[in-house]
Order: structure tokens, then C-alpha cells, then sequence
């Protein structure tokens, strides 16, 4: 997979990482099981710290996209949920940044917009189960 | 003219063509460290004239301080002057290469070179394998020195007082009293050399932007970095026989070793010159560059050095000739330069 890395972006460089193996795996461009650049050598690479790329894998790793392991290097977890969750983010991108800047503008603060979200997730996911 | 005159010559000369050659010795979009789209450059009428400019006033540095050696060497004083006019080449082609390089950024601006090229973009090709010499080949590197430091340690005691640290045509010319640190020199020295291949093997391409800006350069970097082992091999080599001869003088002689030693390492470094040449015209010389180029100028002081704070490598591959150059925005970058000086003059000293 191509990943495009824009220094003129105000998009920070970790959700640029982050957004685009997101999309990877959506796409299908990422298969599971394929292996990522190790952090020293994507940062050597692009020429940024360290810190960056870590930053971006740990954000992915936590939200089950990528497997890191000593032993076997970063690894991309692509199976059906992956794909799934993948393709929602890609979706629903364009939809929720509108809620977000729509919210900005009405003054919403931002930990009420947080706290919604998480009495949501408890409510439906309690729904559900 | 003298042995060891002979000898000095054949070094400057050496150095001087390679000063000359400097345009060349690099990826066809790149000249004097100032890098380019692609190789149409060359066709700059521009490009060819600071060129042109460069290698003139290098051969004509090179001609005007030779003469001055010659008539130096007449009067008795060959060997002092010629260390002199050594350190003026490498000074006087410095400057020249700075000055080339400053013209070129001007004509970069002028001819609007950079529009052609991506100062915020770069693309990363994720799937593409990292071919990098594997820790097993590095361990290869290791029984050598382990036994040069055994038979240091065990045969000190049965060293002489005495013992010959340089050689020239006709023997020894340089002794140093027996010490540790006259004793362990040659394993210190491929040690070191060792330490720095190793460091070296993830170094990134000088030129950056897309997986075409540096085509092959994975496959080149592990090439390389097998041909420098060979050196490493060959200096480790030398490192155990001078030892087992410091320790065993009666079973072979220093100056044995030192009188099979100068026309073998010779013989080996111009063996493993030519591949690492073969090696840098096959794989960078002649590559065709594809696609985005980022225009990261103004990280190359002088288009020879190195200096990004961002980029966690200490080490990446020269932007003109063969080999790698250090991150001079890292402290560790200094530490190396300054250990390796130190090195040197230490071991200077002993001498």
C-alpha cells in the first residue's frame, strides 16, 4: 500500500498514519496478516520522530487494526470485524467531521460531545446484550 | 624520487581524481548534493557549465600544488610538504565543491527547478520487503577479533618491549613501546569498523519522496554492506596475524606478516574498490528516477552534510559518492565523529 504523508497538512502526521491503514484495510489494499514497516524504519523513512509513529501504531493497535509483536514484527489485522469497523470509519468520516464542525460552531464542548457518545455506546451496547 | 615519495604521489593523485569525479559520483538527479526531478538536468546548459567550472579548477589545484611537491621533493622536504599539500587538495576541492554547490542551488531557482518537485508531499510504499543484512551475517564479524583478543591476552607477557606499529616498503618505520593500548590497536580499530557497519545497515536513501526517487536502493544498501563486511573481514584478518605475531615473533614475524600484509590488503581493498564501484554505477549510477522527489535541500549543508532533528536515522547514505554520512542534528552523531578523532590522534601518539 501507497501511504501518503502531506507536511502541509493540518492533519497531524499520526492520524495521516493512522487514517491511512484505515483505509487500507477497508479497501482491502491491506491483507491480513501483512506485515508493516517496523516504527525505526517508517520514521526513517518518512524522516520524523519516533514518537510519531508510535504513536499512530499504539492508536491502531488499541483500536484492534494492527498486532504488534516483538517476535513477529507489526502485523495488520484485516478479518471481517476489522474490515467492517474499517470501512464504517471510512464511511461515516465525512458524516461525523460535519456533526463535529457543526457542534464547534454551536459552542458544544467538546467532553459533553465525548460523554454523549459514551452514554450511547452504554446504552445500545446494554441494549444489544 | 623515492620509495616512499612514490607512494605519497600515487595517494594524492588518488584523492584528486576522486575530488574531480565528484559529479559523478552520485544519483543522476542529484549534482553537488543539490537534488533534481530527474536526470535532465544534465542537459542544462546551466549544469554543464558549473561542471565544466569544477573539475577545471580542481585539476588545475591538483596540477599547481603537485608542482609544488615536486619542487619540494628537490629540495629534500618531499614527505613534510606532501602531507601539506595534501591537507590544501582536500581544503581547496572542499571549498570548490561549496562553491559548486551554491551555484547550483542558484540555478535551481533560476531555471524554477524545485516546482517540479514535492517539498510537502512523500509517499511510503508499506508492502515493500526492507532488505537489510540479517544479525547472522553481522556475527560472522565476531570470532576474528574474539581470537585476536585471546591471543593478546594470553601472549602479552611474551611480547617484546618494543614492538613495530607501521610499515613502509623497506620494514617497520614506526615502534612503539609495548602497552595495552599499542597491543590491542588493531582490534580496537576493527572493532570499531565492525560497530559502524552494523550501525550503517538501516541507513535510508539520501533522496527521498516516493519508492521511485530511490529505485533498488533497499537491494544496493544490503550489496554494500556485504562488500564493507569484506573489508571488516579483511582488517580483522590482519588484526590476528599482527596479534599472533606480537605474541610469536619466532613462529612469524611482524614484519612478516607486515611484508605479505601491505601488497595483500592492497590487493584486497583494490579488489573490493572495484565491486563497491560495480556495485554504486550498476545499482545507483544507472537507475532512471520515477516518480516524486522531495526537494529536502535545505537538510544537506553544503549538499555534504546531514542535518535533520526529525529524523531518528544517525546514519544515511551519502548524497555524493559511495558509503553513508552521519544525522549531524543527533549528539550521537558528534559523539561517533569525536571518538573516532580521538582514535586517531591517540593512536598518533603512540606512535
Amino acid at each position: 500500500m501507497q501511504l501518503i504523508i502531506d507536511f502541509g497538512s493540518e492533519r497531524p502526521i499520526y492520524q495521516q498514519i493512522r487514517d491511512a491503514i484505515v483505509t487500507g484495510i477497508a479497501t482491502g489494499e491491506l491483507k491480513n496478516d501483512e506485515v508493516l514497516p517496523s516504527v525505526r524504519a517508517l520514521a526513517g523513512e518518512i524522516g520524523i520522530n519516533l514518537h510519531t509513529v508510535n504513536k499512530a501504531y499504539r492508536l491502531l493497535q488499541s483500536e484492534g487494526f494492527i498486532e504488534i509483536q516483538r517476535s513477529r514484527g507489526t502485523r495488520v489485522k484485516a478479518g471481517e470485524a476489522a474490515k467492517d469497523a474499517a470501512s464504517f470509519l471510512e464511511t461515516t468520516g465525512e458524516a461525523l467531521q460535519m456533526l463535529v464542525s457543526e457542534a464547534i460552531t454551536r459552542h458544544v464542548d467538546r467532553a459533553a460531545l465525548h460523554r454523549m457518545i459514551d452514554n450511547l455506546y452504554e446504552k445500545l451496547e446494554g441494549e444489544s446484550s | 624520487m623515492s620509495t616512499q615519495n612514490i607512494q605519497l604521489v600515487a595517494t594524492f593523485l588518488v584523492v584528486a581524481i576522486l575530488f574531480a569525479i565528484q559529479p559523478w559520483m552520485a544519483r543522476k538527479n542529484i549534482l553537488f548534493g543539490s537534488v533534481f526531478a530527474d536526470e535532465h538536468i544534465w542537459n542544462e546548459k546551466g549544469a554543464r557549465r558549473i561542471i565544466r567550472r569544477y573539475t577545471l579548477s580542481v585539476s588545475v589545484l591538483s596540477v599547481v600544488l603537485l608542482s609544488a611537491f615536486v619542487f619540494a621533493a628537490c629540495t629534500g622536504r618531499g614527505a613534510d610538504a606532501l602531507t601539506w599539500m595534501m591537507v590544501a587538495l582536500v581544503l581547496g576541492d572542499t571549498v570548490l565543491f561549496i562553491a559548486a554547490n551554491r551555484q547550483t542551488r542558484m540555478l535551481k531557482r533560476k531555471i524554477k527547478a524545485n516546482q517540479q518537485l514535492s517539498d510537502k508531499k512523500i509517499i511510503i510504499d508499506t508492502a515493500q520487503p526492507e532488505s537489510i543484512i540479517s544479525p547472522a551475517w553481522l556475527f560472522t564479524l565476531a570470532p576474528l577479533p574474539l581470537a585476536a583478543l585471546a591471543v593478546a591476552g594470553l601472549g602479552y607477557q611474551a611480547m617484546p618491549e618494543r614492538l613495530p606499529v607501521h610499515f613502509g616498503f623497506d620494514g617497520p618505520d614506526a615502534w612503539a613501546v609495548k602497552s595495552a593500548a599499542v597491543v590491542l590497536q588493531p582490534i580496537i580499530v576493527s572493532l570499531v569498523l565492525t560497530l559502524l557497519l552494523a550501525a550503517c545497515r538501516r541507513a535510508p536513501a539520501a533522496v527521498k519522496g516516493s519508492p521511485g526517487a530511490a529505485p533498488g536502493y533497499s537491494a544496493y544498501r544490503k550489496q554494500l554492506n556485504i562488500a564493507l563486511m569484506g573489508f571488516a573481514l579483511a582488517s580483522e584478518g590482519f588484526a590476528l596475524l599482527f596479534e599472533i605475531s606480537y605474541a610469536a615473533p619466532a613462529f612469524i614475524s611482524p614484519i612478516v606478516v607486515a611484508r605479505i600484509g601491505g601488497p595483500a590488503s592492497l590487493m584486497i581493498s583494490l579488489f573490493l574498490t572495484v565491486i563497491l564501484f560495480f556495485i554504486f554505477f550498476r545499482r545507483v549510477r544507472s537507475r532512471r528516477v520515477e516518480g516524486r522527489v522531495l526537494d529536502d535541500d535545505a537538510r544537506w549543508i553544503f549538499g555534504l552534510f546531514y542535518f535533520n532533528r526529525s529524523d531518528p536515522s544517525l546514519f544515511i547514505e551519502k548524497r555524493i559518492g559511495i558509503g553513508y554520512t552521519v544525522n549531524m542534528a543527533h549528539p550521537a552523531a558528534w559523539f561517533i565523529l569525536l571518538v573516532i578523532i580521538a582514535l586517531v590522534i591517540l593512536f598518533n601518539v603512540l606512535h
